[in-house]
């Protein structure tokens, strides 16, 4: 009976054809959305295959010249088919600065790859829509049989009430988890068949769990449409409620919150932490800078900021002037001995407050997610990152990592003294009277190949003192996440969308129960 | 056998819709309800179709109470309204199949058609979209439905409306069948003129109150049209 139910209202939506333009715009929507999603996947992979490489490189690298390099703790973070290209999409590695003793934070200015576009994400127009289509489709499934009268006939059948509203659900939920899930599969598919070799298990899981998701999401609109067409006598009332429910709910909701009534909570909080983090921010670079330094207790000539830097390896070789390292040698113990001594410790006053400011930030994200978690848009902002592996809290506990893997080489460092060796950092200055790149090759007769050697003879002069342990860097890669890592992070709006079925359920129940069929 | 006991029905409103109705159908009976507008005939079959409950009394086809089994009354029973409803973007045969089978009866495709040819709709229309048919012809259809229902009880609210002459005449054969089977046909009217002619027992519905009931051998010399006039005046 049931089946028999359930296929006729899917038969019924079938042909209805007012719906066929809807049907025909979604199924072009999604099969275009995820052929888009398919080419910004491999734009990804690549983007995180060469990450990687660098990574590999620059960790050899660093084992082979003692030189903690640019690449060497970079992380080439987990990418997310979901928020490529997303405001919140943090495509980032994270920076490790040299000096290593500078603060580790967020830092997407500094990041390469980071896409700063912000272009909007269409995927989320899949859900966003997907929400109106439901609506559109359910609001006068009750009214409308009321208005034709096929609900009386159907009642001198013994068809249960319960039985009817369920057939009506049921059929409406089939339908469109059929229309959604036939294009997203068949993309998949696509995405299968060409990027075979490059598709993890993770990307299968997300992708799981994104569908799982989506489904409830399908569901609750569902009970919404059904809901909306008991509560309005007429369909024509009913679709204007849609409509405005619609709205509401993706829109004016939302904005209000992001708007009004964030702002009136958070603002001032937000306020606070972000003064407090830029003055940290601004004593710290003072410090680094040497224009906050206790003269009393430092000879500022004898630790010149302009002399004492790391040499870049790179591009930027010939560019740098290089001055004396027997000179730089002095400049460059005291110098470091400052920055671990007055720097180090406001640099991590500065990552305490930039953290507290996230941490807000979290918490005032997490308070939109709860209030509006069947918006369309909020749950791909945060379920999206969320399964991928890339929300903020991953970025803190990667920040964290990173900040374990510094303060472990830093102690290192001065334990075993190659921190401040000249060996470890080089030193240019750009003044006259240090000598330019020139001068130095004039003592090599202007021959270079004989100026390169000579350098890399230096650097490369005595490397048992600066040698570290590099493997336990490798801690700082982030793993895929586990089926059940995502489960149990996805799990609280499960049972959220889960509670909101079922009460909505209980609400059409009652009010079917007693639904005036006449 | 339909027998109603003591119905009444009482609206949030304080309506009286339905005042102490009691009444008994015989197998092979066709009863006509005679009425005006508000008289209270539509909320008697609503009750017995489980439309909306009774304040008060209790409906009973062949043992089975309304108030006990209501899921059970209902395979006793087949409803054709004035206006008969569909699902438009079915064909007629989809229609008659889905019903069918909500029923519980096996669905041969020949058996469909024949019961639709019987009841004299053309073949040509039987896979077109009920959008596409005329009253009579969608009040065809509600018909085989009924009759493939296959139910003791037939209860039709003013079933004659749409059709044509001969379309009615056909109908009205079908209902005489019916009742040679044994059925029970409960039928609410305005048609005085078709009550006369086809009614076993008639009765008259003013204000919600059975005001009058006469078997066919009391109408027989009688002006029906008469009586009713007096009733309804009477009550105003």
């Amino acid at each position: 009976m049931m089946k028999t139910l359930i296929i006729h209202e899917m038969q019924n939506l079938l042909k209805s054809k007012r719906i066929y333009w809807t049907i025909l715009l979604f199924l072009m929507l999604f099969t275009s959305i995820f052929v888009v999603r398919v080419v910004d996947y491999q734009n990804q992979l690549n983007q995180y295959i060469a990450d990687e490489k660098d990574a590999d490189e620059a960790l050899q690298a660093a084992k082979n010249y003692s030189q903690i390099k640019q690449y060497a703790i970079q992380q080439p973070l987990i990418f997310s088919i979901y928020n490529q290209g997303h405001k919140y999409s943090r495509a980032a590695f994270i920076q490790y600065y040299e000096p290593i003793l500078r603060t580790i934070s967020l830092n997407e200015e500094a990041n390469l790859y980071f896409n700063k576009d912000n272009k909007l994400d269409i995927t989320f127009l899949v859900t966003f829509f997907l929400s109106l289509f439901i609506l559109l489709i359910s609001y006068d499934s009750i009214n409308g049989e009321k208005q034709s009268g096929t609900l009386r006939i159907m009642m001198t059948y013994p068809v249960k009430r319960q039985s009817f509203i369920l057939k009506k659900i049921l059929g409406i939920f089939s339908f469109v988890a059929l229309a959604f899930s036939l294009p997203y599969l068949v993309s998949l598919l696509i995405l299968i068949i060409v990027y075979a070799n490059l598709l993890t298990t993770g990307f299968f899981l997300s992708a799981f769990f994104y569908w799982l998701l989506i489904l409830l999401f399908i569901f609750f609109f569902s009970l919404l449409g059904v809901l909306i067409s008991i509560l309005t006598k007429s369909p024509n009332r009913s679709l204007v409620f849609a409509l405005f429910v619609w709205l509401l709910l993706s829109i004016i909701l939302p904005i209000t919150w992001e708007y009004i009534v964030s702002p009136q909570l958070f603002h001032q909080e937000l306020n606070n932490l972000t003064l407090t983090y830029e003055k940290k921010l601004e004593h710290s670079k003072n410090i680094f800078y040497l224009r906050e330094v206790d003269t009393n207790k430092y000879n500022v000539n004898e630790i010149d900021i302009n002399k004492v830097s790391h040499l870049n390896w790179s591009n930027y070789f010939y560019d740098t002037s290089v001055w004396s390292f027997d000179e730089a040698y002095d400049q460059h113990y005291r110098f470091m001995q400052y920055v671990i001594d007055e720097y180090y410790p406001a640099s991590r006053e500065v990552e305490q407050a930039i953290d507290g400011l996230y941490r807000k930030q979290i918490s005032v994200q997490n308070y939109k997610n709860g209030v509006f978690f069947f918006n369309p848009i909020v749950l791909f902002e945060n379920l999206s990152t969320k399964i991928a592996g890339n929300s903020q809290l991953d970025y803190l506990k990667l920040l964290h990592n990173a900040r374990e893997i510094r303060d472990e080489l830093v102690n290192r460092g001065i334990n075993e003294g190659w921190l401040k060796d000249y060996r470890f950092f080089a030193c240019y200055s750009e003044k006259e009277n240090c000598g330019t790149y020139n001068d130095l090759v004039k003592r090599f007769n202007g021959d270079h190949a004989k100026l390169w050697d000579y350098l890399m003879a230096r650097i490369n002069e005595p490397k048992e003192a600066f040698e570290f342990s590099l493997p336990d860097l490798h801690k700082y890669s982030q793993n895929q996440l586990s089926f059940g890592e995502i489960f149990s992070r996805i799990f609280p709006y499960l049972v959220l969308f889960v509670v909101n079925i079922i009460v909505l359920w209980l609400i059409i129940w009652f009010k079917f129960m007693n639904y005036d069929i006449r | 056998m339909l027998k109603i006991s003591e119905l009444s029905k009482r609206y949030e409103d304080a309506h009286l819709a339905l005042d102490n109705l009691s009444l008994e159908i015989k197998p092979k009976e066709i009863f006509i309800l005679l009425g005006a507008n508000g008289a209270g005939k539509s909320t008697t079959i609503n009750i017995i179709c489980g439309f909306i409950p009774p304040s008060s009394g209790e409906v009973e086809i062949d043992g089975i109470l309304l108030s006990k089994e209501p899921l059970k009354m209902r395979e006793k029973i087949a409803y054709l309204s004035e206006n008969v409803m569909l699902y438009d973007n079915f064909t007629g045969y989809q229609n008659l199949k889905f019903f069918a089978q909500l029923a519980g009866k096996k669905v041969e495709k020949d058996e469909l058609e024949a019961i639709l040819l019987k009841i004299g709709l053309q073949d040509s229309f039987f896979h077109k979209p009920i959008a596409k048919y005329s009253k009579g012809m969608r009040q065809k259809v509600g018909i085989a439905i009924a009759l493939f229902k296959d139910t003791p009880v037939f209860l039709l609210d003013e079933p004659f409306s749409g059709l044509d002459p001969k379309a009615a005449y056909d109908f009205q054969q079908l209902l005489y069948s019916l009742r040679d089977d044994g059925k029970t046909i409960f039928m609410s009217t305005h048609d005085i003129f078709r009550a006369k002619e086809m009614a076993d027992n008639v009765g008259i519905m003013t204000g919600g109150k059975l005001v009058a009931y006469k078997t066919k051998a009391e109408l027989e010399n009688a002006d029906l049209n008469k009586i009713y006039l007096d009733y309804i005046e009477e009550r105003q």
